[in-house]
């Protein structure tokens, strides 16, 4: 029932502010002398994305997303006024786990900034993918599940619903956590 | 019939869809197929009945998802499942056979996930224990997309159950699993594991697997599975249809047929009409089963390496004999040690890296496997698991994620007995040593000899000749005059007679001057008489000369690509050891250089102190980095690549200060708490303690609390770094506090982590805060000071 589609590399924005956050770089540092390990990373992802529509409903800090209820204000007030929503999944895939596991067990310097560049890259990937699953629709930002009091217990039924596991190949953790890693999942509620 | 021979004389059906076909039966989306054996037991019969009547010899049972860690009713479902299966059969004439579908447990194994080896064999065990007992025909281990998954299921099969065992595995469009292996990969693997069939299953149609297939026809001796999906799957309006029709999806089989595939059926999106039509158009084709091939190769878990004409190497540096360094890394447990003679080697290009952690004051078997696990995590290189302990080779060999090389097995009784049955269970290359009770045969004839009764015996556990490969032995020639001679035609005479051969090539200067040059020149010889493999040092110029030579010579470097980038790499390292000014140190920590920090550090030793250096040089270059960063001017990343500069000078003064100098009283243990799995803020203290001379202990991640309280009594430690990214293991966290505090008072606890604040800390009753690294630096060093 979701959709699934590979990301068009070539179609991914890298947002060099996003890299300077997660890497704690003031903003007129120069982030090209990354440029090698960026395209490292760029040659290692196979980033892809489903997705689905469901039927949102919210009364209070009750949110129903149709294969899950909630209690979140914050995911409440994000999709208020909204009758139905996306739900999606995006992943750079397997093989950047491999090389974020070699790089930390070899030097922590080039893990970190492997690191930092990846979950920018995960957050691109994630703009990109969003583009095509719009369309022309307006929609609200994207909500995923962690933020604000959206507790991340319902990554589980988030990914059960986008039958995510065969599809993108991600697997949950005892303690919640996505892997492949750089994954993302979202709500994005479409308004009326 | 018995299915293991069936399916080397004949063609076999397999069943297709179930979960699709299932919900067109009205199962529900979002109820997973296995509920029905229950709730709607009826249902699941007749798609199992139309699957048989369609022509499918082999019905899976309904348990795809099935597993005690999901349901803990895990054997009721299945007892349920066979129970459908078995009621569907009645009636059916000819050979039908029920299989026990195992699919994947949904948790990625370490080091990627979180599940361990283990657990997950114990899962797997506990679902074939009871299809065992309803009574299945054969155990299916499908839909598998990683190699160490796949690994542990057949082992649980093989623990728990004599059946026979079919495995398939998910191929994506790049023609490989999730997590890497090509096919030669997962053949080297399952037939090394003595599984009776194998192929793949899932994400792709018939037409894509065709590439796959070829590569199967061509490396497997073992009969082939095909289970495509209907094509592509097309989305319409929330609805999911697949792309081939009945008949375009039995065309395509029938040609995969023809190429070899020799047990076919179909995945998602087919239904029984698919699986009538595939029957039809492939029952009169002549059976193409694959021939025995005779292919010598290891693997990882992306590749195979493949034993033949052209020498393989076999980097020998993580082996402690001599090696005061490693020793004392691995006294320490010092993994980054290791992993970095991993990584150097691998960038000599060597072709298998062998691994000897054989210390008699360590745990060598925990250690080995450690080693490992750490070591596959950093290469994927084939690994050779180097021990005179069958113990030490049982553990790694289970948990190799491939099919790895194993030194060794000699002709002694005790060795025979013990090695063999090893290779039998878990599969692997054998290398052979040719000595037995009588000691090693002076003569290339008798060690020839102990080498066939090696091979004889390794037959009664089903190890063929081709996975034996024999080493004859370098004994040095220094106490023995003839012994190169015997060597070198022992190589002859084994490859006439149908071995391949390896060395420990070095072995052959032991006592003499000049050792590289001697290895050289008996290297080359070697390698003319017909050696395949060598055990080397990838780093000793001379014998990487005469490799890349002999290769050249032969005719096996074709236009000379491998030599000339050879020569030219040589000159580079040259010129850039040329380049540096030795009084720079300073200025190559400041700016990040590790390489060269290490250079400037062992030129500098030759003329300066070492505590003049650490105090001089090193200790004002982090404050200015150090002091850098404070101010905002230098960056995170600059400072770890100044940090990792730092360490790498710390460790080449190390190298040349006399122990008693060696401060090896400020310790710190660091660990990322249980149910966590981030480590790069622990991973970034660890090298800036590390630069500022403090002993780190790094237990790693998910670490739980008494493994920390028994490192910090072994250690006499008393300070802990512990460090949580996630708000839901911050109560792990004040679990080890807790522990800590009535087991070993004098502790001292520090902790960091994006989750945390002042306010968390004072509430787990942390004793200190860091708010980045280098406040816990500050932390570390107040500390000891005080």
């Amino acid at each position: 029932m979701a959709e699934y589609f590979a990301i068009d590399k070539e179609k991914i924005t890298v947002d060099n502010g996003e890299i300077k956050r997660r890497l704690s770089l003031s903003r007129d540092f120069d982030v090209s002398v990354f440029d090698g390990m960026l395209e490292r990373v760029l040659s290692e992802i196979t980033p892809k994305c489903c997705y689905i529509k469901t039927n949102v409903s919210v009364c209070g800090k009750q949110v129903d997303l149709g294969f899950a209820k909630v209690e979140s204000s914050a995911l409440a007030k994000n999709l208020s006024g909204c009758k139905d929503a996306f739900v999606f999944a995006v992943t750079l895939g397997h093989s950047v786990d491999r090389m974020l596991s070699r790089l930390s067990r070899l030097s922590p310097a080039e893990f970190f900034v492997c690191d930092g560049i990846c979950s920018a890259l995960a957050e691109n990937v994630c703009d990109e993918a969003e583009k095509v699953i719009k369309g022309n629709l307006d929609c609200k930002p994207r909500f995923s599940p962690g933020y604000g009091d959206l507790d991340i217990s319902v990554q589980r039924d988030v990914l059960t619903s986008l039958n995510a596991e065969k599809l993108l190949g991600i697997t949950l953790t005892d303690s919640n956590l996505m892997i492949p890693q750089k994954s993302i999942t979202a709500v994005v509620g479409i308004r009326n | 019939m018995n299915i293991k021979n069936l399916i080397k004389q004949e063609r076999l059906y397999l069943d297709g869809g179930t979960g699709t076909v299932l919900q067109s039966m009205g199962l529900p989306n979002g109820t997973p197929p296995e509920m029905w054996n229950l709730q709607n037991p009826e249902a699941v019969v007749s798609l199992h009945r139309s699957y048989f009547e369609s022509g499918s010899n082999i019905v899976a049972t309904n348990t795809f998802g099935v597993n005690c860690k999901k349901y803990e009713n895990y054997k009721e479902l299945i007892s349920a499942a066979v129970k459908c299966a078995k009621k569907a059969r009645e009636g059916m004439n000819g050979d039908r056979f029920i299989a026990l579908d195992i699919g994947p447990t949904g948790h990625l194994l370490k080091p990627l996930g979180d599940m361990d080896f283990e657990e997950a064999v114990d899962i797997f065990s506990a679902t074939v224990k009871e299809g065992v007992k309803c009574g299945v025909d054969l155990i299916l281990i499908e839909t598998m997309n990683d190699s160490l998954e796949t690994k542990a299921a057949v082992i649980a099969a093989k623990e728990n159950s004599d059946l026979p065992i079919f495995v398939t595995n998910v191929y994506d469009e790049s023609g490989k699993l999730m997590t890497g292996a090509s096919p030669m990969a997962m053949i080297a693997l399952l037939e090394g594991l003595g599984v009776d069939a194998i192929g793949m299953n899932c994400s792709l149609g018939p037409d894509k697997m065709i590439p796959i297939v070829e590569e199967f026809a061509k490396y497997s001796s073992t009969p082939i599975i095909v289970k495509p999906n209907a094509g592509l799957p097309v989305v319409k309006n929330g609805v999911t249809t697949f792309d081939k029709s009945a008949e375009e999806f039995s065309d395509i089989c029938a040609t995969l047929a023809k190429m070899g595939a020799g047990i076919l059926g179909g995945c998602c999106g087919t239904t029984p009409e698919y699986i009538k039509l595939l029957v039809e158009k492939t029952r009169d084709l002549p059976v193409n089963l694959p021939e025995r091939k005779n292919i010598t190769a290891v693997s990882s878990f992306t590749h195979a390496v493949v034993i033949g004409e052209k020498p393989t190497l076999i980097g020998e540096r993580i082996n402690p004999t001599g090696k005061s360094k490693l020793k004392e890394a691995l006294r320490n447990s010092d993994m980054g040690y290791i992993l970095s003679k991993a990584v150097k080697q691998e960038e000599k290009k060597v072709d298998i890296l062998d691994v000897n952690v054989g210390l008699p004051e360590i745990d060598e078997a925990s250690m080995m496997k450690r080693a490992v696990e750490e070591i596959q995590a950093v290469t994927d290189l084939p690994l050779q698991i180097d021990s005179s302990n069958p113990k030490v080779l049982e553990g790694a060999m289970r948990i190799y994620n491939g099919k790895p090389l194993i030194n060794s097995v000699n002709g002694t009784e005790e060795s025979m007995s013990a090695v063999l049955p090893l290779v039998e269970k878990y599969g692997g290359t054998l290398i052979a040593l040719t000595l037995d009770e009588k000691g090693i045969p002076t003569t290339a004839k008798e060690r020839l000899a102990v080498a066939e009764k090696i091979a004889e015996r390794a037959k009664t556990y089903g190890i063929e000749k081709k996975d034996i490969i024999v080493d004859p032995l370098a004994l040095t020639v220094s106490s023995d005059k003839d012994s190169a001679r015997v060597t070198l035609d022992a190589i002859k005479l084994l490859r006439q007679n149908g071995f391949y051969t390896s060395l420990g090539v070095s072995n052959i200067s032991f006592g003499l001057p000049s050792r590289e040059t001697i290895n050289s020149a008996f290297f080359t010889m070697a390698l003319e008489n017909g050696l395949n493999c060598a055990i080397m040092n990838p780093f000793s110029k001379g014998m990487m000369d005469s490799y890349y030579a002999f290769c050249a010579l032969c005719g096996m470097d074709e236009s000379f690509e491998n030599y000339i980038g050879y020569v030219q790499s040589q000159e580079a390292v040259v010129s850039s050891v040329t380049d540096q000014k030795a009084d720079d140190l300073e200025g190559a920590i400041v700016k990040g250089l590790r390489e060269k920090s290490r250079e400037i550090a062992k030129k500098l030793l030759q003329s300066e102190k070492p505590l003049d250096v650490i105090n001089d040089r090193i200790i004002p270059a982090l404050g200015i980095v150090g002091d850098g960063f404070e101010k905002g001017k230098i960056f995170l990343p600059q400072l770890l690549m100044s940090a990792e500069s730092a360490s790498g000078a710390f460790e080449e003064i190390k190298e040349r200060m006399p122990k008693n100098e060696i401060d090896t009283s400020k310790k710190v243990i660091l660990a990322t708490v249980k149910g966590d799995i981030h480590d790069i803020g622990k991973n970034i203290l660890k090298v800036l303690l590390e630069s500022y001379g403090f002993v780190v202990y790094d237990l790693g991640r998910d670490v739980s609390p008494d493994v920390i309280l028994k490192e910090a009594n072994q250690k006499n430690c008393d300070l802990i770094g512990l460090s949580a990214l996630m708000t839901t293991t911050v109560p792990a966290m004040e679990q080890t506090i807790q522990l800590l505090r009535s087991q070993r008072p004098s502790a001292r606890v520090m902790v960091g982590g994006a989750v945390l604040n002042e306010e968390y800390a004072k509430m787990i009753k942390a004793d200190f805060y860091g708010k980045d690294a280098m406040e816990a630096v500050k932390i570390a060093k107040e500390f000891y000071n005080s």
